[in-house]
């Protein structure tokens, strides 16, 4: 028996909440993914608070190592992708605009999704 | 408090700052002197025409190095409220104007208190508060002018060679202060690292014995100076007249390699989180590193199969694992390459000058195996913390024996095991962290909820889960809270779920059953898993 009361959690609020995948069509809206992703960045703290999709991460040195990682477990997560060494690089996470790119890309590479 | 700005002026050729060596300097060793500042003048007078940085904005000597720190030194001393073991803080982040600063202030005869440039302004106040330094030096690129109300002088570090170099030799015996390093304390609250010349000489001394550090090294840093880890290696470094490779945050892994390949680093050291990202992404091994002689982690466990991973990728150079805590200057013990792999997930042995114990409530020492406290004497532990004889007086006993706070067993050959922490404190990105440091800053906000935040394993490091009960019947807005965590915390300390319970579990004293909230974080694939509890 247990020792305690089963406490069951009422509400979730992981980052897989979200999904701006269409289910019906399994289109990828740029859009939605644009606006979920500059929402994301803008929410890291006051200096994130006017990110634009194009604004220059890395020139602002508003993407730090650790945003990296949580902008890469985000992402693998809200749209079931995977990157590789490759993906990650400056070139593919200069602003959101290129980074919506990169998950575009890696949606429709056949391998990528996992289930 | 006053504020200084320094300011770079052009990079000047290496060879103008070729300095006449004291002759009574000659026999002097960096390792034989009594001042960290001393042993500093001795060291850039002996390299002076070497590179001391190697950053974006140019090529340091030792020389040009020894004339900026004289620099600060002469812009304190003329305050007239100079006087020796006067608090300098630092907000600077790492640069050759950090190093200037640093060695300026200790030849000043005053002690150094580095703050980390992005800590959050609460806390930043808190420290201010609790220190009362005189003087805070910064520059351009790291002052926050809303945050301060003092005077602002600007202090010009040379670029031209000065044809003498004579100063009053510093005053402060091995024994005085010389380093206010904050950390957070068993309560969250921050405390004040109070170490002295000999701390710092020591530890320094301590890891050159295991490290092979020397003039022709090269060590690109990505850890913050103002760190315990960052400043062992500035302090190892320096000592020995080798270089520090500065390049800017080194976001991606793959930067981190190409930077050690075009800069011809000879070694690197990093947390444990840095590693992890190096493996999945940074491509180690594909391209050779020829000039590597070794990395080094500490500040937090790496995963013994990751450890071996970056071994193999990175042999012949080798990879230390090591350990270490502020209130022992920094490290404490190292595992040998050659043992890493018999020794799986060992801290290793205490390094020289150290000894190492497990310890009981009692203090007295336990038999091989049995776990217990993990104790540290040597003249690298700490005198005290600032102002605060009670919180000294939990870790730091009469025989000078600190309570490091982590569990640890030694096995029968002498090799010791972190098996947990005795308090709530847990690392992440090697920073030390207390989960009252997260519920605090919600429930100043949020007077009607319960905060507690857990640590959960998160994608090969640690990250929080934050768990919120309502305190009446209104519902909670995860929303709201989630934007005052990520406005008032830095990113380290941004709790990556929010769980929402009618209520929390509580232990029969009435306190938070956290072991019984490790059950109920929310499973991922290859993600969260609750870390084990440990008392």
């Amino acid at each position: 028996m247990s020792e305690f009361e089963p406490f069951q959690s009422t509400q979730r609020y992981g980052n897989a909440a979200l999904h701006w995948l269409d289910v019906a069509t399994m289109m990828f809206d740029r859009d939605k993914a644009l606006d979920e992703l500059v929402r994301f960045v803008q929410s890291r703290g006051q200096d994130h608070a006017h990110v634009t999709p194009q604004t220059d991460l890395l020139e602002t040195g508003l993407l730090d190592s650790l945003m990296l990682v949580d902008l890469i477990f985000h992402l693998e997560e809200l749209y079931g992708i995977r990157f590789e060494s490759d993906h990650i690089d400056p070139v593919n996470f200069h602003n959101i605009a290129v980074i919506v790119d990169l998950v575009d890309n890696r949606l429709s590479a056949p391998v990528s999704r996992l289930g | 408090m006053d504020i200084v700005l320094l300011q770079l002026g052009a990079p000047v050729a290496v060879e103008r700052f070729v300095l006449d060596r004291d002759t009574d300097d000659a026999d002097a060793t960096a390792a034989s002197q009594p001042n960290l500042a001393t042993a500093f003048a001795t060291v850039a007078r002996h390299h002076a025409d070497h590179p001391a940085v190697v950053s974006k904005d140019g090529v340091f000597s030792y020389g040009w190095l020894l004339q900026a720190a004289n620099r600060v030194r002469r812009h304190l001393c003329a305050r007239s409220d100079h006087k020796a073991g006067a608090l300098v803080a630092l907000e600077l982040s790492n640069s050759v104007e950090y190093l200037a600063a640093y060695y300026g202030v200790l030849l000043a005869d005053c002690v150094v208190v580095p703050l980390p440039v992005a800590l959050e302004a609460a806390r930043k106040r808190e420290i201010y508060r609790h220190c009362q330094p005189d003087v805070m030096i910064s520059r351009a690129e790291d002052f926050n002018a809303a945050q301060h109300d003092g005077a602002v002088a600007n202090l010009h570090l040379c670029d031209e060679a000065e044809p003498t170099m004579a100063f009053a030799a510093p005053r402060r015996s091995e024994l005085d202060l010389a380093m206010l390093l904050f950390t957070s304390g068993s309560t969250g609250a921050p405390k004040g690292v109070m170490l002295s010349h000999r701390n710092l000489l020591a530890n320094a001394n301590s890891i050159l014995h295991v490290l092979p550090i020397d003039a022709d090294d090269r060590a690109l840093v990505v850890l913050p100076f103002c760190h315990a880890f960052g400043n062992s290696i500035v302090q190892t470094h320096i000592l020995s007249g080798a270089t520090l490779l500065l390049r800017g945050a080194l976001t991606f892994p793959s930067s981190i390699v190409d930077a050690m390949r075009d800069l011809r680093a000879t070694s690197f050291s990093a947390v444990p989180e840095v590693y992890g990202m190096l493996l999945k992404y940074g491509r180690l091994g594909e391209r050779p590193l020829p000039e590597l002689r070794y990395m080094a982690v500490a500040g937090g466990p790496l995963r013994h199969d990751l450890s071996m991973a970056i071994a193999r990728l990175i042999s012949p150079a080798s990879f230390h694992v090591m350990y270490g805590q502020s209130e022992a200057t920094s490290r404490l013990a190292s595992l040998a390459p050659g043992d890493l792999d018999e020794h799986g997930g060992s801290i290793g042995k205490p390094i020289p000058g150290v000894e190492l114990a497990v310890m009981d409530e009692a203090n007295r020492e336990l038999p091989a195996n049995a776990v217990g406290m993990l104790c540290a004497r040597g003249d690298n532990v700490m005198s005290g913390y600032w102002g605060d004889p009670a919180g000294t007086a939990d870790v730091l006993g009469p025989d000078g024996w600190l309570r490091t706070g982590d569990l640890a067993r030694r096995d029968e050959a002498g090799y010791f095991y972190i098996q947990g922490r005795a308090n709530l404190l847990v690392k992440v990105q090697g920073y030390r962290v207390h989960p009252a440091e997260i519920e605090s800053v919600v429930e100043a906000s949020f007077p009607q909820v319960r905060a507690v935040a857990l640590p959960v394993s998160h994608d090969g490091g640690t990250r929080f889960v934050l768990f919120l009960a309502p305190l009446n019947d209104n519902p909670i807005d995860v929303a709201v809270i989630r934007e005052t965590c990520q406005k008032a915390l830095p990113s380290y300390k941004q709790p990556t779920d929010f769980e929402v319970l009618a209520k929390l579990p509580l232990t029969p004293a009435y306190k938070v059953d956290r072991a019984a909230l490790g059950l109920l974080v929310p499973a991922r694939p290859g993600s969260a898993a609750a870390l084990r509890p440990t008392g």
